[in-house]
């Protein structure tokens, strides 16, 4: 699956604004209730769900970039955003730099090759340099949108 | 995928079988070969490409995850997702270097666990009625 097919546009933050990992993670939910991609009935229960994920080990896997994920039953496909951190946060990667792309994923139970894809997919364009310099300088949604469906043209 | 499946000209022939490492000696190193079939639910998704990510950082070795045309550095965590490894999948393990016995012999338990410790991830809600 195409990241431009699980990333919901209108929750892209170009700036998050959060500084630490539990409140960048709850910033992007935020922004997928306000886009209304989740229940708000949900809200809770998923950055619950995604922080637990993280206490088992960091979803930041080195160059700058987490992959926080979990999955909920109130879903009947993938859905994610992407959040530019600017100023990078703490979030106890591989590597122990900080984290600057954020690309968030919360699946249905029990689609596992799903998961898979999407997360192909997200690594195809965040392993070229360029690819993540542009996106980190980017500074609207639009920009960022157009990077991600430029990047599975070239693919 | 049968245990003959790398007849193509990309693949690198093979007279193993999965779950015997196979020593080839080169010009340079020795290098080490397994095959091992893929055993989590869910894949080699992200937890356990970190586990080999980790494993693979503690060893003088140079691991290699190969699945078709496709290689992996087992250092990084992104070449792996693009093995698409699903449970059932089988991958071959290339290792070379002065602890590469030691590197393999991780990663294939790594690999081959069906779950990893405190494993269960994700599955953090069960359904509400």
């Amino acid at each position: 699956m195409r990241t431009s097919e699980f990333v919901v546009r209108d929750a892209i933050i170009p700036g998050v604004e959060a500084t630490t990992k539990e409140s960048v993670i709850r910033e992007m939910v935020g922004s997928l209730r306000a886009a209304g991609a989740i229940k708000a009935a949900a809200e809770e229960e998923i950055v619950k769900a995604i922080l637990k994920r993280e206490q088992l080990g960091s979803t930041g896997i080195g160059r700058g970039v987490a992959i926080p994920h979990a999955k909920h039953p109130s879903l009947s496909q993938p859905i994610g955003t992407v959040a530019i951190a600017k100023n990078g946060v703490n979030f106890n990667s591989l590597d122990n730099e900080p984290v600057h792309i954020l690309v968030m994923l919360i699946s249905p139970q029990d689609r596992p090759s799903e998961h898979l894809r999407a997360l192909e997919n997200v690594s195809k364009s965040l392993r070229d340099d360029t690819f993540c310099r542009f996106l980190r300088q980017s500074g609207t949604r639009e920009e960022i949108w157009e990077l991600l469906t430029e990047a599975e043209g070239n693919k | 995928m049968g245990s003959k499946a790398n007849g193509d000209s990309l693949a690198p022939s093979w007279d193993g079988e999965p779950g015997r490492p196979v020593l080839r000696s080169g010009p340079e190193a020795s290098v080490l070969h397994q095959r091992v079939v893929i055993q989590h639910p869910d894949g080699l998704h992200l937890r356990p490409a970190v586990a080999v990510a980790q494993a693979a950082h503690r060893f003088d070795a140079e691991a290699v995850l190969i699945r078709g045309d496709v290689r992996a550095n087992a250092r990084s965590v992104m070449d792996m997702f693009l093995l698409l490894a699903e449970r059932g999948t089988e991958i071959e393990l290339e290792v070379r270097g002065p602890e590469a016995n030691g590197a393999l012999a991780a990663l294939v338990d790594i690999l081959t666990a069906p779950t990893l410790p405190e494993a269960d991830e994700d599955r953090t809600l069960p359904p509400k009625g």
